[in-house]
């Protein structure tokens, strides 16, 4: 069972790079038909995993490589329901990068231990992995807004951006909660928490940008996308950290 | 002296501090990633004295965490001169504003003040904090103070079922430690689950012994076998965590508030 669950996620992706070509092709319905079915059979896909010890065991779907693709997902489809604009689906195309790169990641998981089997840190992961989601998404739209100048990417850059960030800020806080219970500090002066307290900083001097009158529109997608592709270097280098991680059920 | 007010209370000087921060911090992710074990140090010390203790052997290692504690003074400087300067400008437009313009700007002051708190409160549990790290092994005491002694009576590791694929993985431990002094009462610790001693708070923490480690990794590398594990009692009195705790829970509900009332109306 446990090498041919991996095929669910093969399948996503195949079902949203459908999706990306129909939307491309002005097919709206058809193109948010196959988001839906693949966001269904990356769920399955996660659920599958939480199976891949032989019981349950959450770790197995919150590791934050296989979980941001369906966070990035379900913010996409959230946006959508919301605007009903199918510009919107472009963004698409994050996802396809985010779903690629659990497919060429260990598909194992990394052994459970004590310091890790807390409701707190399921709920950390999970408000970590819908916030660099929406980080990625709004650098999308911002890189479509510098390209095409259209109003409503800067927008959907910027909610996404400021939901984003009350997640991120969440997920701080539940992250030093756990991080005291575990080892009796909330701050570590490790890679892993000064690059959140980065990604924090900058996402907080963007929401401060609206103040300053030198920042325009165009500057302000600038330093969004930037700061998106820093958040993005950031993830995955701290996956190529874990990839050497022994793991089981591969 | 106006001019110095405005570069003070100027959002201009936010970003540029903002950003300078951000610089720091990117050096930080460099250079804990670099040297990790030399930084662990740091975690469970007072960190002006960490500093000064390493200020002359190893500057060239530490200098951006001055940086760092410069640049965040100097935020803490612009946020509560910035936000006095917002209140007084509110309270002389009052008339202006709508009641939800209001309650919205008042908002954001007392969420600039509370982060003012939030990162005294961080500054006094780095400084102020007092943390004694201890070896675990059963049979054993441990002093804590003169008149704080324990026993470790038992350490009881509990092992994922066999025939699961995690086997040999340590599912739980709970090590029963006795208070030989006071009451003689057993007091049961077990990671994630700190508990109250006298003044102080235990912690149950593990590492990875190193030399253990190797062997493992030779013969069988996929066990958490309880002897590749290192255990450590962490007994600490922090003194910015209750307030710490408090108003980031303040900050929490006025976010809520302020979503729910300002934005979604």
């Amino acid at each position: 069972m446990n090498n041919s669950i991996h095929i669910w996620l093969s399948v996503s992706l195949f079902l949203y790079l459908i999706s990306l070509i129909l939307i491309t092709l002005k097919k709206e319905r058809l193109s948010v038909t196959f988001l839906i079915t693949g966001i269904v059979f990356y769920t399955l896909y996660l659920i599958l995993r939480v199976y891949i010890c032989g019981f349950l065991c959450l770790q197995g779907a919150f590791d934050s490589v296989f979980l941001t693709p369906w966070t990035i997902a379900i913010s996409l489809i959230l946006l959508y329901f919301r605007y009903h604009k199918n510009v919107i689906l472009y963004a698409i195309i994050v996802l396809i990068i985010s779903t690629v790169l659990p497919l060429c990641y260990p598909k194992g998981i990394i052994p459970p231990s004590p310091n890790k089997s807390i409701f707190l840190a399921y709920i950390f992961f999970m408000a970590e992995s819908f916030s660099i989601g929406l980080f990625y998404i709004s650098g999308c739209y911002s890189l479509l807004y510098l390209l095409i100048t259209k109003n409503d990417f800067f927008n959907y850059s910027y909610q996404c951006i400021i939901y984003g960030f009350i997640l991120f800020s969440i997920a701080q806080f539940i992250g030093a909660l756990w991080c005291y219970a575990g080892w009796a500090v909330y701050f570590k002066w490790s890679p892993r928490h000064l690059q959140s307290a980065l990604i924090w900083v900058l996402y907080i001097n963007f929401i401060h940008l609206k103040y300053l009158p030198f920042f325009n529109s165009k500057t302000k997608s600038l330093y969004a996308l930037i700061s998106s592709l820093l958040t993005f270097f950031f993830y995955i280098s701290s996956y190529l950290h874990e990839y050497s991680i022994p793991r089981i059920g591969n | 002296m106006r001019l110095l007010w405005h570069i003070i209370t100027s959002t201009t000087t936010t970003f540029w501090l903002l950003l300078t921060t951000a610089v720091f911090l990117f050096l930080g992710v460099l250079y804990t990633n670099e040297y990790f074990d030399f930084y662990i140090s740091l975690d469970y010390s007072s960190i002006l004295q960490w500093l000064r203790y390493n200020l002359i052997n190893n500057f060239y290692s530490i200098w951006w965490i001055g940086g760092l504690l410069i640049t965040i003074s100097f935020i803490i400087l612009n946020t509560l001169f910035c936000t006095i300067n917002t209140l007084c400008k509110i309270v002389k437009n009052n008339i202006v504003l709508s009641k939800q313009q209001l309650i919205g700007k008042y908002c954001i002051a007392i969420i600039h003040i509370l982060t003012i708190g939030i990162i005294t409160a961080h500054a006094i549990s780095l400084q102020f904090s007092k943390t004694y790290i201890y070896s675990i092994k059963e049979g054993e005491n441990i002093i804590v103070s003169s008149n704080e002694k324990l026993f470790v009576k038992k350490i009881a590791i509990t092992y994922f079922y066999d025939k699961s694929i995690l086997k040999n993985y340590i599912k739980d431990i709970t090590i029963t430690l006795l208070d030989t002094v006071k009451s003689n009462k057993e007091i049961i610790i077990s990671p994630l689950r700190p508990i109250s001693y006298g003044k102080y708070t235990l912690f149950l923490t593990m590492n990875k012994n190193k030399s253990i480690q190797k062997y493992f990794n030779t013969i069988h590398y996929a066990t958490t076998n309880y002897a590749s594990y290192e255990f450590y009692l962490v007994v600490k009195k922090d003194y910015g965590y209750t307030l710490w705790l408090l108003l980031f829970i303040c900050v929490a509900c006025l976010f809520i508030f302020y979503f729910a009332y300002i934005i979604e109306r």
